[in-house]
């Protein structure tokens, strides 16, 4: 499999968390990879970036327009994510116009849960590469509840 | 055996432990911080016994670690770019001493910059201070370059540099390995003071000894050519990450008619290199941010293409998108041209809830006109408020206040009020020098110490002041007695999250150092909120927006600064974002017009 992920947003909507979880189920299905993420600074509420290159890379880095995913945890950072995305690309956005997994974060009085609440959502699509089982097997045991809440969201939509 | 997802700095604390380091010291900074704290991890995981030490700075850093290498021991000193500007007393010196058993100096350099005050080359520092440098392109290859400097270092008695990048650094890969073997050091101080305390007749003879040790170390750097066909006239020359980068630029462009000469060790250059170039026609030296390769390959050939023909930009990181375009322009291969990059990045700003917010909104309502010197940390982010005018480097703000003051005062002009600020972590850092001379030179000003107990900036770092150690607890150095020592006569320690006494202090402080001609200091001491948030018993104050009251007036959002209240244009009201708020309830102080309530 290659395949290259973007996932992006702003400091503190755990876009760095995503990419951990997103790694760690790679690894468990025995892929290469290789990841760049935002660290030092620039996580002070500015904008983050992750990318995530499956399979036979040697650079951490996606070319612009070469990406296949885009998780995109807030809609204010769209441009940024997209201009890594190839055209054809799969986007999928936290975004009121779609899914609020924010919305549904406070709905559930903890607003820092919105990036496992939109991953929960995400994996229900068939053409996300990464399964339920293989996800819900890494997540830390806090998270796992919020995993549900946005998966069974999903269904009703 | 282990498998996982490791930082480029994970990988590097494995491979340090591998090779056997039993110290290892840094100072944090970014892109380097991750380095320590896993070396630390896998020393308690494995029960290694290693010493494992946060330095107050990079100089104190460097000298313990290199004492070690002295003894016999093997030592790893770690830190950013701008860190060995600090450390480079010592390791300029000790390049010519040389050691007994092993030393690698890991630096992390920032292209971009992303975190950093400059784009300095660390692969530049080791030629000025004549010693190797490994440059890996992989955080794979920072493991097994950490082990082969620990090896050169002990063969040739002299510190060896590891030089990583961001891309590196924070790059992440699969990793395996196997449980760390325990080791069993020789140590043992051997006198010899003609060598470790040479006088400037022996370092004239210790120059002679590194200068051939450089030149034996050339002949055995290693490299490899990536050949993609033997009729290929083009050729790349490169070191580290940009080596990365360019293979997956060329599969992009589906190119065979380039090959790729990778250096692993940039300095010193092996003289068989020139041999290998001579077969090529066209030759592009890729490297950031400076052009090491390019000056040394100058000696065999000059007419090569990079950064100082013009081909290779002077600054900036040498990202994929931009090898892609340089590759392809170069060498004349097809691509389409990517989008302009033309949307908005969000600016880095005070977290909500962060006590600095209170302190620096203080300081400009005490003093509207006045001038702030500042350091390196979170709080360099007070500049989004006007509140930070000078960022130099580590310790620099109080004697640039001092400064300051003294050009105003030399010509007889009205002094404005002077603030400084300094983050605890920076004050040990290099703060005490600066206000000792200050203290002495007669200075007048208000330096406020922001004490939130931790170096936030890098990942929550201990200070001295809370005698946490990576192996338990040491001894705790209190800032109001060292500030009390430093021959400050006036200190104040106060919340500034109460901002109207901050106020006061600030105000009562200055008046005091003008009279005087003193140094007055206030320690404003509230933890990092993100460390608050981690306490079980954190009180969140919810708050809501009167609207009624809520006169627009945008003092909240846009002097205070606080990112979870957002003014609404269309409804010319202020609204709370709950999905940000991290429930310090400070901005209820701010609003005049009450209009900001606690619910």
């Amino acid at each position: 499999m290659n395949k290259q992920i973007i996932i992006n947003g702003v400091g503190g909507q755990g876009v760095i968390f995503l990419s951990q979880i997103l790694s760690k189920v790679t690894l468990n299905k025995g892929f290469k990879i290789k990841v760049a993420e935002t660290l030092g600074m620039a996580r002070r509420g500015g904008s983050v970036i992750s990318f995530l290159k499956i399979g036979d890379y040697n650079s951490p880095m996606i070319i612009p327009k070469d990406g296949d995913i885009l998780i995109c945890l807030h809609e204010n950072e769209l441009d940024n994510g997209l201009y890594y995305l190839k055209e054809n690309g799969k986007i999928y956005l936290n975004s009121n116009k779609y899914f609020d997994a924010t919305q549904v974060a406070l709905k559930h009085n903890n607003p820092k849960m919105t990036n496992v609440i939109f991953l929960g959502y995400i994996t229900k699509d068939r053409d996300f590469p990464f399964s339920y089982e293989e996800i819900i097997e890494v997540l830390p045991e806090k998270s796992k509840n919020y995993f549900d809440i946005g998966y069974h969201e999903s269904k009703s939509n | 055996m282990h498998k996982e997802i490791l930082l480029g700095n994970e990988a590097v604390a494995l491979g340090l432990l591998e090779g056997g380091c039993n110290v290892i010291s840094a100072y944090p900074g970014t892109p380097s911080s991750e380095v320590l704290p896993y070396a630390n991890h896998l020393n308690k995981k494995f029960n290694l016994q290693r010493f494992v030490e946060w330095s107050v700075n990079e100089k104190s850093a460097f000298e313990l670690a290199y004492a070690n290498a002295i003894a016999g021991g093997n030592s790893a000193v770690i830190m950013k770019q701008v860190g060995l500007n600090v450390a480079m007393d010592p390791l300029m010196s000790a390049a010519y001493i040389g050691l007994k058993g092993a030393m690698v100096v890991v630096v992390a350099d920032d292209p971009g910059p992303y975190s950093s005050q400059t784009e300095q080359d660390t692969r530049f520092a080791a030629m000025f201070a004549k010693l190797p440098v490994l440059d890996p392109s992989t955080p794979q290859e920072g493991r097994e370059f950490a082990k082969k400097a620990l090896k050169i270092s002990n063969k040739y008695e002299i510190p060896v540099i590891l030089r990583l990048t961001n891309r590196v650094s924070h790059g992440k890969q699969d990793i395996e390995y196997e449980e760390i073997p325990k080791i069993n050091l020789d140590i043992k101080f051997e006198k010899n003071p003609q060598r470790w305390a040479a006088i400037p007749r022996f370092r004239y003879l210790q120059h002679i000894e590194l200068n051939n040790k450089i030149k034996k170390l050339a002949n055995e750097n290693e490299y490899s050519l990536k050949k993609y066909n033997d009729k290929n006239k083009n050729l790349i020359i490169t070191s580290g990450c940009c080596y990365s980068h360019i293979i997956d630029s060329l599969k992009y462009l589906n190119c065979e008619k380039v090959d790729v000469l990778k250096l692993d060790m940039p300095y010193p250059l092996n003289i068989e290199v020139s041999d290998i170039i001579n077969n090529y026609e066209n030759i592009l030296i890729i490297e950031e941010t400076m052009p090491v390769i390019e000056y040394q390959i100058l000696k065999y050939r000059n007419n090569v293409d990079g950064r100082l023909t013009g081909i290779i930009p002077g600054e900036g990181e040498l990202s994929i998108d931009k090898i892609v375009k340089i590759v392809s322009e170069y060498f004349k291969i097809k691509f389409v041209q990517f989008p302009e990059f033309n949307t908005k990045s969000k600016k880095p700003e005070l977290c909500p809830g962060c006590p600095h917010r209170s302190s620096f909104y203080a300081i400009i309502k005490a003093f509207p006109k006045g001038i702030y010197p500042s350091d390196i940390g979170c709080y360099t982010l007070g500049l989004n408020m006007n509140a930070v005018d000078t960022c130099l480097c580590m310790g620099a703000t109080i004697n640039q206040a001092s400064g300051f003051y003294h050009a105003f005062k030399s010509q007889n002009k009205e002094i404005p009020p002077i603030v400084a600020t300094i983050g605890d972590s920076t004050f040990y850092h290099s703060g005490v020098t600066a206000l000792i001379n200050s203290v002495y030179n007669k200075s007048a000003f208000v330096l406020v110490v922001l004490d939130n107990g931790t170096t936030a900036m890098t990942g929550f770092q201990p200070t001295p002041e809370s005698g946490i150690l990576n192996s338990g607890h040491g001894n705790k150095v209190p800032l109001k007695e060292v500030i009390k020592g430093c021959g400050i006569e006036k200190i104040h320690v106060l919340n500034p999250n109460n901002i109207n006494e901050m106020i006061e202090c600030l105000k009562e402080c200055w008046d005091y150092s003008v009279k005087n001609e003193k140094i007055s200091v206030i320690i404003a001491k509230e933890p990092c909120t993100l460390l608050k948030l981690r306490e079980k018993d954190y009180k969140f104050i919810k708050i809501k927006i009167n609207e009624d009251k809520c006169t627009g007036c945008r003092v909240c959002s846009d002097k205070f600064q606080c990112p979870s209240l957002i003014y609404d244009e269309k409804r010319k009201k202020v609204f709370i974002d709950y999905s940000t708020c991290n429930g310090c309830g400070v901005c209820v102080q701010v609003c005049k017009f009450e209009a900001i309530e606690i619910e």
